[in-house]
């Protein structure tokens, strides 16, 4: 539920600020920006097989819910597996190790009562970051997509600025500071 | 120069679905829609237009080479602010050229208590280029915070998204912001009184 | 000059240039300032890199650190460096603290404890490698993945007992062992049936591939309320027959999409 601030009162010099950085002068970028990056985005034209691979790969979500998983749900889990776990895969073109290239990852977590979720990791420093809010089908579901390599690493969610672990997670680590993170593994030696 | 309006937003993800799935040439749609904003970052951080100039170039292409991370139905000028702000933090760290100025260091002490007069005398004598000036002493985030809220005109959520930061220390961020540039307009305005 | 201001300064140099700090000696504030400086000298010579020296007096600046505290931190850190183990599990562990405002105290005592418990685990597999003549050495993700099940339910008496049994066979394989033991101890699996589980698993070379989701399903079947014992009899079924997860999985009223196959 949206928090409704309380009305401030009317602060003419305030408004006005905020008027005058509204209507406040740029200055016009140079006339080359655009043929140089358009230059630059055409020789990196990517070829056919590539976008069809990424396309195939673009984030798919990793949902761990008290909530019964629909068929939609089973699927984007499928899915997820796919993009995560990719192995014994005979056809494929490229390996996640050969090539180097990073897993999406998108965490996803059921929080209705929650004004703010961020999630903060290994991966981030630990610099919180902040997660999106989609409402779909009566679910209130906090999402985040992370680009990550082939690896091990610890999370937790910030909710409220309240410190928890990812709820349903199979590998959980003790913090040493009395809180538990998410254990999250990705690459070869990534499941168990 | 502002962004434009809710409709650009649907706009901008069937640029970026054409383009992931060959069409290079709609990317130019984006980079004429954002340029402006994204060099005026630049020039923010760096007070150079040279420096500008290609921080912006490389921030389109970094974007470019990142758009199929870029989550359908989102905002596309968040997401691109994002790119540009670490990418200009970065180039600021790798050239020596840190702005640490720490947000505790801004003593704010002027929150809404002006007699009524002075705020009458300021209102009527600010210009553009004071507010320039005003806004280039700011703390970075809080300038950029500014910046992002009246004058890109984005949400409170999108500035959160922006900046990576929590929708509550977004909101810190403008508030004080505009309390600090109010505290510095003041004070410019009070020392060429006595002159 | 406040103290914080003069420490920011220290901040500001040392990020910026990355050449020896310049002290900014304010009277009783210079010891504490010195201090850093000699933490920051200290950790170069016993060779940590200058971008974890610049990201740990970074990360400080932005939490707030006192330089006393981050004297303390980058202490610790070159001294994990002198004793040759892997700096990113104890920068990260840093980093978490401040981010969850843990008293700096309390980030030291655990830093401490990490040390001695890598130490440890070094020293247990070394004597593993040393027993098999494996020719194979740990690298430095081998010795962070089987040290960090020091925090994931396994005691030092666990691990031990754990690599001491393990018959002969890859770093590979005994990662996967002991990851397998600490998941079953943090459900409170019976000991005794999770050893059998270990043991018939190593005996059929279940861990030498890879097996999606298999500790999962078992671990899920436990929250379900299927008995220890029917998991572990389903488990080694499993194994032996040459069974699949999916198998393992119907066995114990799992089904795949909860454990996200």
């Amino acid at each position: 539920m949206e928090k409704i601030e309380p009305e401030e009162p009317y602060d003419e010099m305030a408004d006005r600020i905020k008027t005058m950085i509204r209507k406040m002068p740029q200055i016009e970028p140079p006339v080359r920006l655009l043929p140089a990056v358009m230059e630059a985005v055409k020789a990196k034209s990517v070829p056919l097989w590539l976008r069809a691979y990424r396309w195939a790969r673009s984030p798919r979500s990793v949902t761990f819910s008290l909530l019964h998983l629909v068929p939609a749900m089973a699927l984007c889990a499928l899915l997820v597996c796919a993009a995560l776990f990719q192995h014994g895969r005979e056809n494929r073109n490229i390996t996640l190790a050969e090539s180097g290239e990073s897993i999406p990852v998108v965490l996803a977590v059921d929080m209705p009562d929650a004004h703010s979720v961020q999630v903060v990791g290994s991966f981030n420093n630990w610099v919180p970051q902040p997660c999106s809010l989609n409402k779909d089908n009566g679910s209130t579901r906090w999402t985040v997509t992370l680009q990550l390599q082939a690896g091990r690493y610890e999370y937790a969610f910030l909710v409220d600025g309240k410190h928890m672990p990812h709820p349903h997670a199979e590998f959980y680590q003790d913090d040493g500071f009395g809180n538990q993170n998410t254990v999250l593994a990705l690459g070869k030696e990534d499941d168990i | 120069m502002s962004l434009p309006d809710g409709n650009a937003s649907e706009d901008d993800s069937q640029l970026v679905a054409s383009i992931l799935e060959g069409d290079v040439n709609a990317y130019s749609t984006l980079v004429l829609r954002y340029q402006g904003a994204i060099f005026n970052l630049m020039y923010r951080m760096t007070d150079s237009y040279e420096d500008a100039g290609d921080l912006a170039q490389e921030t389109f292409i970094k974007a470019y080479e990142q758009l199929y991370r870029f989550q359908r139905g989102k905002k596309f000028f968040p997401w691109l602010y994002t790119i540009g702000l670490n990418h200009a933090r970065n180039f600021l760290r790798h050239n020596k050229r840190i702005q640490w100025v720490s947000l505790e260091d801004c003593a704010i002490d002027s929150e809404l208590d002006h007699p009524g007069q002075q705020e009458e005398n300021i209102c009527a004598k600010l210009d553009y280029a004071q507010l320039h000036e005003a806004l280039n002493q700011l703390p970075l985030d809080y300038r950029e915070a500014l910046i992002l809220r009246y004058h890109e005109g984005l949400s409170m959520d999108e500035v959160a998204e922006a900046m990576t930061l929590k929708l509550s220390a977004a909101k810190m961020r403008v508030h004080r912001g505009l309390a600090k540039l109010r505290d510095i307009l003041e004070r410019k305005q009070n020392g060429k009184d006595r002159t | 000059m406040t103290f914080r201001k003069s420490f920011l300064c220290l901040f500001a140099f040392v990020v910026a240039a990355a050449v020896p700090v310049e002290v900014n000696a304010q009277n009783d504030q210079a010891g504490v300032t010195h201090a850093v400086r000699h933490a920051v000298e200290e950790a170069r010579k016993a060779g940590v890199p200058d971008a974890i020296i610049n990201r740990l007096l970074a990360n400080g600046y932005d939490n707030g650190a006192e330089a006393a505290s981050m004297a303390n931190l980058v202490g610790i850190v070159g001294k994990v460096k002198k004793d040759d183990l892997p700096l990113e599990p104890f920068v990260s562990k840093i980093e978490e603290g401040m981010a969850k405002r843990i008293p700096a105290a309390s980030i030291e005592q655990v830093l401490n404890q990490k040390k001695q418990d890598y130490l440890f685990t070094r020293s247990v597999t070394a004597d593993y490698l040393k027993k098999y003549g494996l020719q194979q050495q740990m690298t430095p993700e081998d010795l962070v993945g089987i040290a960090e099940s020091l925090y994931s339910g396994l005691s030092r008496q666990d691990l031990a007992r754990t690599v001491e049994q393990a018959p002969a066979g890859s770093i590979f394989t005994l990662k996967r062992v002991i990851s397998v033991q600490a998941s079953l101890k943090r459900v409170g699996f019976d000991p005794k049936l999770s050893d059998r589980i270990i043991s018939t698993a190593l005996e059929h070379k279940f861990f030498a591939r890879q097996r999606r989701g298999f500790v999962r399903a078992l671990v899920e079947g436990k929250r379900k309320g299927v008995s220890d014992e029917k998991i572990t009899e389903a488990a080694l079924s499993t194994m032996q027959n040459g069974g699949t997860v999916a198998g393992f999985c119907s066995k114990i009223g799992v089904s795949s999409s909860d454990i996200g196959l």
